[in-house]
């Protein structure tokens, strides 16, 4: 018996060594950067400098860091906008190549950002005039955002009886108000799951800012990026990218808390 | 009313194909397009056919990008596939202390490529936590960083989330009495995850070794911090070389398709095995 009891033990214990490893892995570069953003280091050892990176940071760092928000909550409305009746429809009616278009609908998420990048570019400065837009930005960061919003939409949809709308419908609700009163708050947990996640992905993303927004607008994301090619060594770059990545975390954390597995489409574990 | 219904059904879904048309298969077919221009031109309104020669000169000149794109990542889905599948399975089949603060930081690294090439550059220069191994080794710290090997540890840090996200799910649907029942009649632990668990859960590993291929075909950062001169050689940074500072983008055209269709490849092959596609 004692001897069972400890193999059990040690089972258990090789399991948390073997998964704090692992966590280690993944974790130590972000670690690393916030540790780096308190730190200094001089020939002679490492000095710890408190809050001093944090407050070396510049006023633009701040007004980006407001842009991006304001960007970011624009465009998980825009994707809702695009990705709810889609969904909706997706998930109440059958059709012959529903499952052709639903990859196809899917199919922005994985496009490298690169080739959307290059591709929105040149038609933004050809044909629609969008090229350095608030509106461009808006529009190019939606269509590579939106599957992130449809898939969680679409797998609550699909989990919910027809019947709530019908008896709403033969009580005599309109159709807005079936859709407004009714089917959003069933899915409610559906709706929040897409705005976390494409908020989020929209707050980092810089690559695709990078070709359609052109100089006249800072996101923060982008200053990041181009603080981390030219002045990489600095504290103070480390301090920003702590704020982003701490920021992100903490969404992800709330999220992975206040949402339960069904509605967090592809991210369920 | 049938009628009726798919009327609305149509209207309701159009404006999102509208969008998607607009938004996405245009800029595609463009980037098809100038693939067979020279340099600029298409973007300024003139466009100046070449047939397949910016085709020609990636084959001549950029071949090694194509394979370095390639290799990475695939070495990264390796690592991915070695490290990913034993927490896949701890997650789904043992209880675990602290399980939301695992999958946090699991999910995590898929929405901060920046922050990965950022903090693991970082680690790997003088007076980071690696100091202590190049003196014991008497390596240089360049004889790591700016080498394939940081670009292919930094592509699987950056991917380990697909890897587990795509196990778990297909671990999860295998009944846990197929496992009791093979120890029952006798088959050791190691035995069962051979000839049970694993061909069961095969699917699943199978598609998330292929999406964290896929996903690491766009990374960027990642090769062009971490890979330095000679090891950011791949398809994304080039692109970025290409078309914000030497404005040829007739040429990155051409690698960004070459990129696209390696994509749709192991997009579709994900799809098809997790069933999205039929």
């Amino acid at each position: 018996m004692g001897e069972k009891l400890r193999h059990e033990y040690s089972q258990i214990l090789l399991k948390y060594i073997y998964l704090a490893l692992v966590i280690f892995f993944i974790l130590s570069p972000f670690i690393f950067i916030l540790y780096r953003s308190f730190t200094y280091r001089t020939y002679w050892g490492v000095l710890f400098t408190g809050l001093k990176f944090y407050s070396e940071i510049p006023q633009a760092y701040w007004r980006a860091l407001i842009n991006s928000l304001i960007v970011a909550l624009l465009v998980s409305i825009i994707d809702f906008i695009i990705a709810f009746p889609a969904a909706f429809v997706l998930a109440r009616y059958e059709f012959k190549y529903k499952r052709i278009l639903t990859a196809i609908l899917v199919a922005p998420m994985f496009t490298p950002d690169i080739v959307a990048g290059v591709g929105l570019a040149s038609t933004y400065i050809r044909y629609y005039g969008l090229y350095g837009t608030f509106t461009g930005t808006l529009l190019g960061l939606a269509s590579t955002s939106y599957p992130m919003m449809l898939l969680p939409l679409f797998a609550s949809l699909r989990t919910l009886d027809p019947i709530y709308e019908d008896v709403a419908k033969t009580l005599g609700a309109k159709p807005h108000q079936v859709i407004i009163r009714v089917i959003f708050p069933l899915i409610g947990p559906g709706i929040f799951s897409g705005f976390v996640l494409t908020f989020v992905w929209c707050l980092n993303n810089y690559l695709l800012p990078l070709f359609i927004t052109g100089p006249a607008i800072d996101l923060l994301a982008v200053k990041l990026y181009s603080d981390i090619r030219w002045w990489g060594l600095l504290g103070r770059v480390a301090a920003e990218a702590s704020i982003l990545q701490i920021a992100t975390f903490i969404i992800v954390l709330l999220y992975l808390k206040f949402t339960g597995a069904k509605y967090q489409g592809g991210f369920a574990l | 009313m049938k009628r009726f219904l798919k009327a609305i059904y149509v209207l309701l879904i159009s404006p999102t194909v509208v969008y998607l048309v607009l938004f996405w298969l245009i800029p595609l077919i463009n980037i098809l397009i100038m693939s067979f221009t020279r340099g600029e031109s298409f973007i300024l309104g003139q466009p100046e056919y070449v047939g397949l020669q910016n085709y020609f000169t990636v084959i001549g000149e950029y071949y090694s990008t194509v394979i370095n794109t390639i290799l990475f990542p695939l070495s990264a889905a390796t690592i991915d596939f070695i490290l990913g599948y034993p927490l896949a399975y701890l997650l789904v089949r043992r209880r675990i202390l602290f399980r939301n603060v695992l999958r946090a930081s699991l999910i995590f690294p898929y929405f901060g490529d920046i922050y990965v090439s950022y903090g693991l550059w970082n680690m790997f220069l003088p007076g980071g936590p690696f100091d202590w191994f190049f003196n014991i080794t008497g390596l240089s710290y360049k004889q790591i960083l700016y080498t394939p090997y940081a670009v292919i540890l930094g592509f699987s840090i950056f991917t380990l989330p697909f890897m587990v996200l795509y196990t778990a799910s297909s671990l999860s649907e295998i009944d846990p009495a197929i496992e009791e029942a093979a120890y029952t009649l006798g088959a050791s632990p190691l035995k069962t995850f051979f000839k049970v668990i694993l061909p069961l859960s095969a699917p699943g590993a199978v598609a998330g070794f292929i999406a964290c291929f896929g996903w690491n075909l766009g990374g960027f950062l990642i090769p062009l911090l971490l890979g330095g001169v000679e090891a950011s050689n791949v398809i994304t940074v080039k692109i970025v070389y290409l078309t914000l500072q030497l404005h040829n983008y007739g040429l990155a055209s051409s690698l960004a398709i070459i990129l696209m269709i390696m994509t749709i490849i192991s997009t579709y092959l994900t799809l098809k095995i997790t069933r999205v596609v039929g």
